[in-house]
C-alpha cells in the first residue's frame, strides 16, 4: 500500500527528447542578457538562439511536473533560506572557534512525502544549506534522503534534523506543487 | 564616488573576509572529511553573497548589476551539489570518523540489504562483528 | 576614502589568515577529498581578494573572472569528487556491481 501522494514517476528515467525546449531556451536567454550586461534586441535574439542549440546538442531528462508556481510560498521559502543561511554560517563558525568540545555527528534517514524527482532536487538544496547539514545519500525510488547532521547531543537534535527536512520539503511543495499536493498538506498539518 | 556607500560596501566585503576566515578555521580543527565539508562550504556561500553585495555598494553603477546578480544565484544553485557530492563519496570511500557518528542509519540500512562498508580506519566491519556474536 | 581603506586592509588580514590555515589543510590534508575542500576555500578567498582590489579601485574588469572563477571552483571539486569516488569504490565496496546501479538499489530490495 503506497501511501505517499503520487506524483511524479519515480521509476526509471525517461528517454532524453531530442525537441526544441523553450523554457530552457527562455532561461538562457536571460543569463546571456545578465551576462553581457544590457539589454538590448541582438543580445535577447542571440541568447535565445543559443538556448535552443543547447537544448538540442545536451538535451535533459524531461520533469515531470503538474504543479504551478506560486509566487508568495516560493517568496517565503527564498527568505527561509536566506535566514537559514546565515544561521547555519554562525552556527558553524561558532562551532569552528569552540575548543574542548568533541564532537558527534549522526547520519540520519528521513522518508520524504513524495517521490518527484523535482521535490527531492529542491529539498536537498534547501537541506545543504541549513544549519550543519548535509545531504549525503538520495534515493530516487523511494524518496527517501540520508543526512549528515553537524553536533548531534541529544536523540531531540536528531528529531529536530528530520523535522527539519519534511519542512524543507513542505516549502518546495507549497511553491511548486499543484493544487492536490498542497490540499494533501494542508490537510496533514490540521 | 559616494563615501559612505564605498564604506557600507567595504564593511560586507570584511564579513565576507571574515566568513573565509571562519571557514579556514573549520577546515583546520574538524575531525573529518565531511564536517570539514560544512566548514567550508557554509561561511563561503554566504561569504560570496555578503561579497557581491559589497561590490554592488562600491562600484555604485548598473551595468555589472547583472553580472553579480548571476554570480550570488549560481552560487547557490551550485553549492550544495558540489557538497553533496563530495560528502556522498566521502562515506562512499570510508574517509567517514565513524566513531563519532552515533546513530548511523544508513550503515544500519546498508547493512540490513547484506553490504559490507569497509571504513578503511581500522574499525571493524559489519562482517566482523557478526563473526564474533 | 581612508576609512574605507582602513576597513579593507583589516578584510586582507583575515583573508591572510586564512590562506595560511587552508594551506596547511591542503599539504596536510589525509585524503585527496580534504585537498579538494581546501582548494575550494583558496578559491573562495581569490574570489574575495578579486572583489576587494575593485572595490578600492572602482572598476568593474574583475567581475567576469570571479563569474568564472566560481564556476571553476565548482567543475572541479565535482570531477574530483566523481574521480575519487571511481578509484576508491571498487575497493572499499565489497559488491560487484557497477557504481550507478547501486546507488539506484533499495536496502531491503535484495
Amino acid at each position: 500500500m503506497n501511501t505517499k501522494p503520487r506524483s511524479g514517476d519515480a521509476g526509471a528515467t525517461q528517454p532524453r527528447l531530442r525537441r526544441l525546449q523553450w523554457r530552457l531556451a527562455v532561461i538562457m536567454a536571460i543569463v546571456w542578457v545578465l551576462l553581457w550586461g544590457d539589454l538590448s534586441l541582438a543580445n535577447v535574439a542571440s541568447g535565445f538562439a543559443l538556448g535552443l542549440l543547447i537544448g538540442l546538442v545536451f538535451p535533459l531528462p524531461p520533469i515531470d511536473y503538474h504543479g504551478r508556481f506560486r509566487p508568495v510560498a516560493h517568496a517565503r521559502m527564498i527568505a527561509g533560506l536566506l535566514f537559514d543561511l546565515v544561521h547555519s554560517s554562525v552556527v558553524v563558525a561558532a562551532l569552528a572557534f569552540r575548543f574542548g568540545h568533541t564532537m558527534t555527528n549522526a547520519v540520519v534517514r528521513v522518508d520524504l512525502r513524495t517521490r518527484s524527482d523535482l521535490y527531492l532536487t529542491l529539498t536537498s538544496e534547501l537541506i545543504c544549506l541549513t544549519p550543519g547539514s548535509l545531504v549525503i545519500e538520495a534515493r530516487r525510488k523511494e524518496g527517501r534522503v540520508y543526512v549528515h547532521q553537524m553536533d548531534v547531543r541529544s536523540p531531540a537534535d536528531i528529531d529536530r534534523a528530520r523535522a527539519k527536512v519534511l519542512q524543507a520539503e513542505e516549502q518546495a511543495i507549497r511553491s511548486f506543487g499543484s493544487d492536490d499536493e498542497v490540499a494533501e498538506l494542508n490537510r496533514e498539518s490540521r | 564616488m559616494n563615501p559612505v556607500l564605498d564604506i557600507i560596501g567595504a564593511l560586507f566585503l570584511l564579513f565576507g573576509a571574515m566568513l573565509c576566515f571562519a571557514a579556514s578555521v573549520g577546515l583546520v580543527r574538524f575531525p573529518d572529511v565531511i564536517t570539514r565539508m560544512h566548514a567550508a562550504t557554509k561561511p563561503q556561500t554566504l561569504g560570496l553573497l555578503l561579497v557581491v553585495i559589497g561590490l554592488a555598494f562600491s562600484l555604485q553603477s548598473v551595468r555589472p548589476l547583472g553580472m553579480l546578480v548571476l554570480v550570488a544565484v549560481l552560487q547557490l544553485l551550485t553549492a550544495p551539489v558540489a557538497g553533496h557530492m563530495v560528502g556522498r563519496t566521502a562515506y562512499r570511500t570510508g574517509h567517514l570518523d565513524s566513531d563519532r557518528l552515533t546513530p548511523d542509519e544508513l550503515a544500519e540500512d546498508l547493512a540490513a540489504a547484506g553490504f559490507h562498508l569497509d571504513r578503511g580506519d581500522g574499525a571493524e566491519g559489519i562482517e566482523d562483528r557478526e563473526a564474533r556474536e | 576614502m581612508i576609512a574605507q581603506q582602513v576597513i579593507i586592509m583589516i578584510g586582507v588580514a583575515f583573508l591572510v589568515g586564512a590562506v595560511v590555515m587552508t594551506l596547511i589543510r591542503l599539504a596536510r590534508g589525509p585524503s585527496t577529498l580534504d585537498r579538494v575542500v581546501a582548494a575550494d576555500v583558496i578559491i573562495a578567498v581569490l574570489i574575495v581578494a578579486l572583489a576587494m582590489e575593485a572595490a578600492i579601485n572602482h572598476h568593474a574588469t574583475s567581475i567576469p573572472i570571479i563569474l568564472v572563477l566560481s564556476l571553476l571552483g565548482f567543475a572541479g571539486s565535482l570531477s574530483m569528487a566523481r574521480f575519487v569516488a571511481d578509484r576508491d569504490q571498487a575497493r572499499k565496496w565489497d559488491v560487484s556491481t557497477s557504481a550507478p546501479r547501486r546507488s539506484e538499489r533499495s536496502p531491503e530490495g535484495t
